[in-house]
């Protein structure tokens, strides 16, 4: 598996190669952001284009002792993505209309069980805080924005983007936990299997 | 605040998601060096959001990589290729290019340090310091590249040889073919030559179905390329197309067909 470290040392000596691995690692979660902040496809593409441009002129920027490349990335995208709302004066339009990604004839990828144990954990469990990691996140609305559309004070929806987030780190933790859990219950069985082998020779 | 009060407060969440105004954030940059362990929290839900991205993530259509490949090629971005023989020949030349360099500058530092030239001994320490880094990154690639290699050379991957079409007899391509990894490579060994203005295409066949447009590559001899892996596919062929890649292959430049 190919590290962010090596994809950032391939960019920062100019590889195509380093391009190439960051959009098969990033492609799909960056332009999920770029088309839910733009809800059409062209400026969508126009705008993932110009991030990478972006992120390969800048690169020497990203400081990894701040964040993970990632946020870095995803920033850069919804920043563009806004900028190019904000140019195209559609912004009250796109915000007017649900987007529906099973709609977009591009594929929503969601390849293993723990995305799709997020997606239900936002979407089906509370709903409320779904909404809220969608648009600020995703669709790049600003709080104050976000508190207008759902006539909530701007307290609550401070609130729910901690309860959110809380809620995907508690699940993620208990995936680790989960797994971790697995591992120490097959050490043991290999352990005794292997115990049991030197008492019989 | 004290560090509990800080990650009760959802100053943190706010931070990752640029939700905070400047003053807000210098505080939080100065609770961060106050608490260093908040930083760990600040990866955490960095991490949580990329995980939600990547649920609700959309696959860009086909063509949009070749399109910013070429953008940024055609901006002068990109230096070299991934001709992975000419590669390592140049990171060897690299690597005793910068060990000469390295040596010629510590002699220069002990010389600058003879006649008592601290100021310059400074740059000199600073440069080697480069130098090294400069290593360390053809170090890396050199390391993704054996990571290529053990991947062809594993026992799941299937070496097959491109069947040329007629028109083109000269083609000669390897392509390794790991179904468990999901994983394609293609070894370049003679290729026809084309223009600037065109590119070799990679295609997807599936049983009924309009070929799947993949990878659009150019490329020396003895160059390896990973490429695409699309569950389902039958064949894989490739075909000429002007530089930027199409949505539906030109049949008449069809320059070779692998079946898996």
């Amino acid at each position: 598996m190919i590290t962010d470290k090596e994809i950032i040392q391939f960019i920062k000596l100019k590889d195509e190669q380093g391009l190439r691995l960051l959009y098969k690692h990033y492609s799909n979660s960056l332009f999920g952001i770029s088309y839910r902040v733009l809800n059409n496809e062209a400026f969508a593409e126009d705008a993932l284009q110009q991030s990478f441009l972006k992120i390969w002129n800048n690169v020497d920027q990203y400081d990894s002792d701040k964040s993970i490349l990632f946020t870095w990335m995803s920033n850069i995208v919804r920043n563009t993505a806004i900028d190019i709302r904000r140019l195209k004066s559609f912004e009250k339009e796109s915000k007017t209309i649900s987007i529906e990604p099973n709609v977009y004839k591009g594929e929503v990828v969601s390849d293993d069980h723990s995305k799709m144990d997020i997606d239900y954990l936002l979407s089906k469990v509370d709903e409320k805080y779904s909404i809220i990691l969608e648009h600020l996140y995703l669709k790049g609305y600003s709080q104050s924005e976000l508190a207008e559309k759902l006539d909530l004070p701007i307290g609550t929806i401070k609130t729910r983007v901690k309860k959110a987030i809380d809620l995907l780190r508690d699940h993620l933790r208990g995936e680790e936990k989960t797994f971790l859990g697995m591992f120490s219950w097959i050490t043991l069985i290999n352990i005794l299997i292997l115990l049991l082998w030197i008492y019989v020779k | 605040m004290d560090i509990r009060e800080v990650r009760e407060s959802g100053l943190l969440e706010q931070y990752v998601l640029g939700l905070l105004s400047e003053v807000e954030q210098k505080q939080v940059e100065s609770y961060l060096s106050e608490y260093p362990e908040l930083k760990s929290d600040i990866f955490s839900i960095q991490g949580a959001l990329q995980k939600y991205a990547e649920t609700y993530g959309i696959q860009p259509k086909p063509l949009l990589e070749g399109k910013i490949l070429e953008e940024i090629r055609s901006r002068g971005g990109i230096t070299n290729n991934s001709a992975i023989g000419d590669k390592t020949k140049s990171n060897n030349i690299n690597l005793w290019s910068g060990l000469t360099v390295l040596l010629g500058l510590v002699a220069l530092g002990t010389l600058w340090y003879s006649y008592k030239l601290i100021d310059e001994n400074k740059d000199l320490k600073s440069t080697i310091k480069e130098t090294i880094l400069a290593c360390d990154s053809v170090d890396q690639i050199n390391k993704t590249y054996i990571k290529y290699y053990e991947s062809m050379l594993s026992f799941e991957t299937t070496k097959l040889d491109f069947t040329p079409t007629k028109g083109y007899p000269e083609v000669g391509l390897k392509f390794y073919y790991n179904p468990t990894q999901k994983e394609n490579f293609i070894q370049i060994n003679n290729l026809p030559v084309i223009d600037s203005n065109h590119t070799f295409q990679l295609w997807s066949l599936k049983e009924g179905e309009a070929p799947i447009p993949l990878d659009l590559f150019t490329g020396q001899k003895g160059a390896v390329l990973p490429v695409k892996f699309i569950d389902g596919t039958k064949t894989y062929a490739i075909t000429i197309e002007k530089a930027g890649g199409v949505e539906s292959p030109t049949l008449d430049r069809l320059i070779g067909t692998v079946g898996v």
